[in-house]
């Protein structure tokens, strides 16, 4: 157990070392943190109208002013860290299992089985990422769900390149063959002696992943087929500031700023894990 | 070169068949149906059935697949709207110039910030440049670039009027949408520039270059930059197909008659020929900037050129 773990203590101190990952991962966790306990430090409820005080300015009362329904900007920006998270979690894991499948199936049988896969997903790269969860939404039609599931079925491409990428990377490797002749079957060899070592760079992809997801995420719900807008989702939360902007534009300066904030801190950390990860590419 | 530029246009073939394929079949499982959407709730049963068979709705899927792909590509003809009965090839026709345009537009803007930019990181490593540059492309990454179009609104138009806002009218209206869909575009071709830069200067070619008395300005552009730009350029396409992206959502802040707006709507719409048409477009330019990378690969790779010009093909 305790030598199982030292590679992780390793990549975790290389971590420590670097400033700009520690600032993102302390953000990241933050984000993560008020997400989870969002009802306990919202000033106000995230739908609670105020018509005595709509677009109020920044004051102490509501500490980022106000929408046009009177409803308290931070409360709702808080609120919406679940949306935005939660997508962009749910949707990169989901992308990742898919990927890893997908892309191990094709590394590690090859031939035919590597062909129509890569073929298959030809396809679907010869739309770009964006462009593909936008069809996809505008199929399934909006909402929270159906974001998540066009957002993951745009990135299973990329992460299964990456997985097969991997793949034949350590496919010729000596312990293969060794875990071949000791009779192991193909699932045992790509669970336990496959995946462990390709995983890194797929570690640092999805974290940089959910940085883009977020960011896909609040694209799709702006121009209205992400999650609607009396959701208090940073991205539904512009598009119904858009039609303020012009004479209130605090009411799109604080969500901007705060998908800034989140994809920002997950970069820098992902940055970092990657150096960490592979100190090769550092300096 | 001829014969691989035409062998890699037939390649794109079985890509756009299949784009095509993905897309019809999505939307043929959509749930919702666009002869009651036409015809507004307060339709009869026998209104509403006259309609599908009128718009070939009652076909069964291979049918209907297989006439929609006879269309497409035999006649570029993407059907016709459903909501207001115009040819879709020609509505997407006159509108792609000015999604094209802002790509375009952004995509060389981010070439030419975002490569002296990586530049300047790689050759000043670990110190101020570097940091500078790249913390903004750190933050150019992180910035949805819809809200940098409202940011850039509300400074240049409506707070300082040095620049239109909204709409298409002029050279002048480009500005700021380019702006706003290729500071994505700048920062991640920063990043890639600066790392593939920093693999490529500690190279024995170039401590070659440097021994023999070279001036660092002709080893830094001429023996560096031009080795170091491969990667730059694969990360140059994957940009354009999320500025491709950027482009069509940056359409809505700035109302830009483009392709974007004119998906938008008919997704809103429910008018499956003119989404079809759309993703189809939005494809076919982003297999057509492959082809291009992949042709200036070529270009600025010699090894490559040599593969396919010379009579000894490197066989696997």
């Amino acid at each position: 157990m305790n030598r199982k773990n030292r590679p992780f203590v390793t990549t975790f101190r290389r971590l420590c070392r670097n400033k700009m990952a520690v600032i993102g991962m302390c953000i990241s966790i933050f984000l993560v943190l008020v997400a989870v306990f969002a009802p306990l430090l919202m000033p106000y409820p995230y739908d609670q109208s105020d018509f005595a005080a709509t677009f109020a300015k920044p004051s102490s009362a509501h500490l980022f002013g106000t929408d046009d329904l009177g409803r308290d900007i931070l409360s709702r920006l808080i609120y919406g860290a679940r949306y935005s998270l939660q997508i962009g979690i749910i949707s990169v894991a989901g992308a990742m299992v898919g990927g890893i499948l997908l892309g191990s199936i094709a590394g590690y049988f090859g031939g035919w089985v590597d062909d129509v896969t890569m073929r298959f997903l030809d396809i679907i790269q010869a739309v770009p990422g964006m462009v593909l969860s936008i069809a996809v939404s505008a199929v399934l039609g909006p909402g929270f769900g159906n974001c998540i599931l066009a957002l993951t079925i745009g990135m299973i491409p990329s992460f299964s390149r990456m997985m097969r990428a991997s793949i034949l990377n350590v496919r010729k490797m000596e312990y293969l063959e060794a875990a071949t002749s000791i009779n192991c079957n193909h699932l045992r060899i790509i669970l336990r002696h496959v995946l462990p070592n390709a995983l890194s760079p797929l570690i640092v992809q999805a974290t940089m992943s959910v940085a883009t997801a977020i960011l896909i995420a609040a694209s799709l719900s702006f121009i209205g087929l992400g999650v609607q807008p009396p959701e208090p989702e940073w991205g539904a939360m512009l598009s119904a500031g858009r039609g303020y902007f012009r004479d209130y534009p605090h009411l799109v300066w604080f969500p901007g700023i705060t998908i800034m904030v989140a994809v920002l801190s997950l970069n820098m950390f992902g940055d970092g894990l990657r150096d960490a990860l592979d100190p090769k590419l550092k300096d | 070169m001829i014969r691989y530029i035409l062998k890699r246009l037939l390649l794109m073939l079985p890509v756009l068949i299949g784009v095509t394929i993905m897309i019809f079949t999505i939307m043929y499982f959509t749930p919702g149906d666009p002869a009651t959407n036409i015809l507004g709730s307060n339709a009869t049963p026998e209104q509403i059935e006259a309609k599908k068979e009128e718009l070939g709705l009652n076909a069964p899927y291979p049918v209907r697949l297989g006439n929609y792909m006879k269309d497409v590509f035999f006649h570029f003809d993407f059907g016709h709207s459903y909501i207001n009965g115009r040819s879709v090839s020609e509505d997407i026709l006159s509108r792609y110039p000015a999604t094209f345009t802002v790509a375009f537009l952004s995509i060389a803007l981010a070439l030419c910030i975002g490569v002296p930019l990586g530049v300047i990181a790689a050759t000043h490593q670990n110190r101020i440049g570097d940091y500078v540059a790249m913390l903004i492309s750190l933050f150019g990454v992180s910035m949805p670039n819809f809200w940098v179009g409202l940011m850039l609104v509300i400074l240049f138009a409506l707070n300082l009027g040095w620049l239109p806002g909204t709409g298409i009218g002029g050279p002048k209206y480009y500005i700021l949408p380019c702006i706003a869909c290729a500071l994505n575009g700048i920062a991640s071709l920063a990043r890639q520039t600066r790392s593939s830069m920093l693999e490529v200067i500690r190279s024995d070619y170039i401590v070659t270059a440097r021994s023999k008395g070279q001036t660092e300005r002709k080893v830094i552009y001429r023996h560096a930059l031009t080795n170091a730009l491969i990667p730059v350029v694969t990360s140059a396409a994957g940009a354009f197909g999320s500025l491709l992206g950027g482009a069509l959502v940056i359409e809505t802040v700035f109302a830009i008659p483009g392709l974007g707006t004119y998906m938008v709507s008919a997704i809103n719409n429910r008018d499956y020929p003119a989404i079809q048409g759309s993703v189809f477009f939005v494809a076919l330019t982003f297999s057509l900037v492959m082809l291009l990378v992949d042709l200036i690969y070529a270009f600025i790779d010699p090894r490559i050129k040599a593969q396919y010009q010379g009579k000894v093909r490197i066989k696997k």
